[in-house]
């Protein structure tokens, strides 16, 4: 124990966590990560939300985050990011920063060295490894590491799904925006109608993949881009939100999901937390369906087998040696089950986040700079 | 049928609780299984024949050979399926 006593040590980092929105149909992970820290063994750090939205939860709970701010949406770019987390440095001490959300890891990557010379650590994937998990890359990816996975497309124009079925693009299939959420459509105007709605939320590309039916199976895990993957936990999910989120899941001892997760991380590179998508069909395939690039709202299993990965990536940003992480065995038959509740806020404390951008309980040095 | 059509890897799998919980760890599926069952899945876990499986069940139950025999292969198919 005498290491923790080191102010240096992860234990007593300051760690800033994003995706802190927790909607109970399709939460966020920040939420999760940050609790997984609170619970790791021997933490004494404060944690610093970082969210989007007034009503992102996570950034009033005193027991997710000791202080939470706002950033600047993701399209508004780096600088702007940047910028603003240079003002919450000016008052909050900041170790290591997890980012959360898919959106903005191409902001963060940018201003990792920029983060590093401020004395904040981070764990990513270079923009290179990014790109080879887009949802319109995974073939290619796939067919390098020897897994299945279905056919995708990128669309611009709708009337793709007028005349698909001639292409062999048969119903059912898979709408999909370019960063989150996905349907299943069975007609062109069911097609039409979601491929509108994507656009609107998140923009141009939409996707087209084609649909595998089976068992959604999931396995989250680190990397150092090296290629080997630590820490695998897998996960099956056993009852799903309207959006397709695992509402119930258990943990799962897969040995032909981890032999895919190996190629997939070996192919990659991968550095940092990544989580795979993947179904099993009857026949016992597994075909890949997403790549996300960070921890999935499910992490707070991984604490709950005993592999708690939030608190093993800190230690692997301080340069611990992967093999010395504290890992676990794996624990199959553990099971989570989420749940809603709400957090009673005060007017102070939105009117706080609101107009200063940070909550009340922030330190004292950030209050008298605001 | 016999044990080795069950694949000895995937019934390790299968992680039986004493009340007749039994968890597939390559699946996640449940299932729950009686206490004959439990017996059976025990023994074909230890690599046990499906001979030496009805000559015990013979033994624990008392009932006639056809009966065990036709019981432990319904119940060897049943395994194949969720096992596979």
């Amino acid at each position: 124990m005498i290491h923790h006593a080191d102010l240096h040590h992860w234990t007593r980092w300051n760690v800033a966590v994003t995706g802190m929105n927790a909607r109970p149909d399709n939460p966020g992970p920040g939420c999760a990560v940050a609790r997984c820290l609170r619970e790791a063994s021997g933490f004494r750090g404060r944690i610093v939300g970082l969210g989007y939205e007034t009503l992102d939860p996570g950034l009033y709970r005193r027991e997710t985050c000791d202080s939470g701010y706002l950033l600047p949406y993701p399209a508004t770019g780096a600088a702007a990011l940047l910028e603003r987390l240079d003002e919450i440095l000016r008052g909050e001490r900041i170790d290591a920063l997890v980012p959360c959300l898919d959106a903005e890891l191409p902001n963060f990557i940018a201003i990792e060295s920029e983060l590093n010379r401020r004395g904040v650590q981070l764990l990513l994937p270079q923009r290179r490894q990014l790109r080879r998990r887009d949802k319109d890359a995974l073939p290619a990816l796939c067919l390098e590491a020897g897994v299945a996975t279905p056919r995708v497309r990128r669309l611009a124009d709708e009337n793709f799904f007028d005349d698909c079925a001639a292409d062999g693009w048969d119903y059912p299939l898979v709408v999909k925006g370019v960063f989150y959420d996905a349907y299943v459509v069975h007609s062109a105007d069911e097609a039409r109608l979601r491929f509108r709605q994507l656009a609107a939320a998140w923009g141009y590309p939409i996707l087209v993949q084609e649909f595998v039916g089976g068992e959604e199976v999931n396995l989250t895990a680190l990397g150092d881009g090296s290629g080997a993957m630590f820490g695998p936990v897998m996960m099956k999910k056993q009852a799903l939100t309207d959006k397709g989120k695992a509402w119930a899941g258990v943990a799962i001892d897969d040995p032909d999901l981890l032999a895919a997760g190996t190629r997939l991380f070996a192919a990659l590179k991968w550095n940092g937390p990544l989580e795979l998508e993947m179904l099993r069909d009857e026949d016992g395939t597994l075909h890949l369906i997403e790549i996300n690039p960070r921890f999935p709202a499910w992490i707070y299993l991984t604490h709950g087998v005993g592999r708690n990965l939030p608190a093993a990536l800190l230690a692997l940003m301080q340069g611990e040696r992967p093999e010395r992480l504290d890992l676990a065995p794996p624990r199959p038959g553990t099971t989570f089950i989420r749940y809603a509740q709400e957090a009673i806020v005060t007017l102070d404390d939105i009117a706080n986040l609101t107009v200063n951008g940070r909550t009340p309980h922030a330190p004292a040095a950030m209050r008298r700079a605001a | 049928m016999n044990s080795t059509n069950l694949q000895q890897r995937r019934l390790k799998d299968i992680v039986l609780s004493g009340e007749g919980h039994a968890f597939d760890s390559k699946t996640g599926r449940s299932y729950s299984i009686n206490g004959t069952g439990r017996v059976a899945l025990t023994m074909l876990q230890d690599g046990a024949s499906r001979e030496a499986v009805v000559d015990a069940l013979i033994g624990l139950c008392g009932q006639p050979l056809a009966v065990v025999e036709a019981g432990i292969d319904a119940f060897m198919g049943q395994m194949a399926r969720v096992a596979s």
